[in-house]
């Protein structure tokens, strides 16, 4: 059979009929509302640059309870294969509810890198403290952004805004938060601000707004998808598979591989949890063209770090009123 | 996202939901696997909505990679052709075979060709849209494009068998 005459009618006769049965569903707008909710929210929880040595200590010193902590007793385990032994998953989740209990009111640092094609596309360092808020309780979160200016494009990322918010930890019902806000929104930024609210670019702006509740939502606090009891929960449910044992950074941490039962990501997820402290350290997803990765260290509340929530101005930059979009 | 924000995201879902489905089904030729790949692209298309100038561009942009990352695995048996078997269209006029092996041969060939004809064939994009959906210039876009279609003919010249593993076209 030759094809002397093959042209675009052809293909797209061809395509148009092989693809008269794929549409998008019904739903679609709401399922990707919601998967879009959770993935923002996803994105106030990574970082990853254990510079918090001296958190991740503090941490490490406050949660000698986990089960493996230094590893088993010896008394009961033989000192040859502690190092190399698995957890189960029980008494995986139940070290990380009891590690995170005792970190629950550091500064929770993480950063996230998505990449394209080897190149960096963009990157979130987020500050919130405290690590898990109780409701009521005076809160904080920076969020510093940057981006390329055409994505995917190949072009270095440039800082699009920087800004922290202080807030009441709303409950687990409220939708929307009130909050006092200082933004910064660098030179060549299309958009900076959250929910409805503008802030011209070049310039900075403090205001008062109901700022969404999932937004300040730290990933690893209650609800969170990296929260010790959200994957101490998915492990049981099998989300999450005790992959092996192995060192970071110095550490022994495990790693976890997500599932197909999972809900992150329907690209290939790995979690690292310190097997000294149960808490996430880092975790990367994706493959290949593009990839997401990030780390969270666990900071001691004070003064100095507490100054990391306040955004810098950058010279020339002047105040200016937010605009409601 | 204000509620203006959402109800014009919900309307750019609506708009081109099947669009963008129908995309990755063309990349990946399997319906569940287009789907998911569309919502996780407009997942992040909901989280970047108020700095995105081009939706539209950045979804296909989106859609485009997602679907070669998945193609490297299990969507490579799909890509070699196995027919669907979901309630194919009636052939009204005759020549479905012909057609279903083109799909087929166009499934077969490298992604980047693939998606090239995809985006310039079907899709009906520019050179420069097409470039910019796969991150290329334009003028790869061109060259991919001949040997897209100089290797589809040479597929389609071969005996089905060759192709799909499968299926023969009478001499």
């Amino acid at each position: 059979m030759t094809h002397p005459d093959l042209d675009v009618r052809r293909i797209r006769e061809a395509f148009d009929r092989d693809l008269s049965g794929y549409r998008a569903p019904n739903d679609f707008p709401e399922r990707v509302r919601h998967g879009g909710l959770r993935r923002a929210r996803q994105r106030r929880v990574r970082r990853v640059t254990c510079v918090g040595a001296v958190a991740c200590a503090a941490a490490v010193a406050l949660v000698a309870t986990a089960p493996w902590a230094g590893g088993p007793p010896k008394s009961r385990t033989p000192p040859a294969a502690a190092p190399q032994r698995l957890p189960s998953a029980a008494s995986l989740g139940k070290a990380m509810l009891t590690a995170f209990d005792a970190a629950s009111g550091d500064i929770l640092y993480s950063t996230e890198v998505d990449t394209n094609k080897g190149q960096l596309v963009d990157t979130y360092l987020d500050w919130n403290w405290p690590a898990q808020p109780v409701p009521g309780q005076q809160a904080r979160w920076r969020e510093r952004f940057a981006e390329q200016t055409v994505l995917f494009s190949g072009k270095p990322v440039s800082p699009v805004e920087d800004f922290t918010v202080s807030y009441l930890s709303p409950s687990q019902q409220a939708t929307n938060v009130p909050a006092r806000v200082t933004m910064v929104c660098y030179a060549g930024s299309k958009g900076c601000g959250m929910g409805d609210t503008e802030v011209r670019a070049r310039t900075w702006a403090r205001y008062g707004q109901q700022v969404p509740a999932f937004a300040v939502a730290s990933g690893v606090g209650a609800g969170g998808m990296f929260s010790p009891a959200t994957l101490a929960q998915g492990i049981t449910k099998g989300q999450w598979r005790v992959l092996r044992r192995t060192r970071l950074d110095g550490q022994q941490v495990i790693v976890l591989s997500e599932t197909s039962k999972g809900t992150i990501s329907p690209l290939p997820f790995l979690l690292w949890v310190s097997a000294r402290t149960g808490l996430p350290v880092k975790y990367a997803s994706g493959s290949g063209g593009s990839t997401s990765s990030g780390i969270f260290a666990y900071l001691r509340p004070t003064r100095a770090n507490m100054a990391l929530f306040r955004v810098p101005i950058p010279r020339g930059y002047p105040r200016s009123d937010p605009v409601k979009g | 996202m204000s509620p203006a924000d959402d109800e014009a995201f919900e309307a750019f879902v609506r708009a081109h939901g099947t669009t963008l489905v129908r995309l990755a089904g063309a990349l990946t030729g399997n319906p569940d696997v287009s789907e998911e790949v569309v919502q996780s692209a407009l997942e992040r298309v909901f989280v970047r909505w108020r700095r995105l100038d081009d939706p539209l561009a950045y979804s296909r942009q989106v859609v485009v990679n997602l679907c070669r990352d998945r193609g490297r695995g299990a969507g490579r048996r799909e890509r070699v052709g196995l027919p669907r078997t979901d309630s194919p269209a009636p052939d009204v006029i005759g020549t479905r075979d012909d057609r279903d092996q083109l799909v087929r041969a166009v499934r077969a060939l490298p992604y980047r060709q693939r998606a090239v004809l995809v985006l310039r064939f079907w899709h009906d994009l520019t050179e420069q849209q097409a470039a910019d959906a796969l991150g290329i210039r334009a003028g790869t876009v061109k060259s991919q494009t001949s040997r897209a279609l100089q290797r589809l003919r040479q597929l389609l010249d071969t005996p089905a068998t060759q192709v799909t593993g499968g299926r023969h076209d009478p001499p």
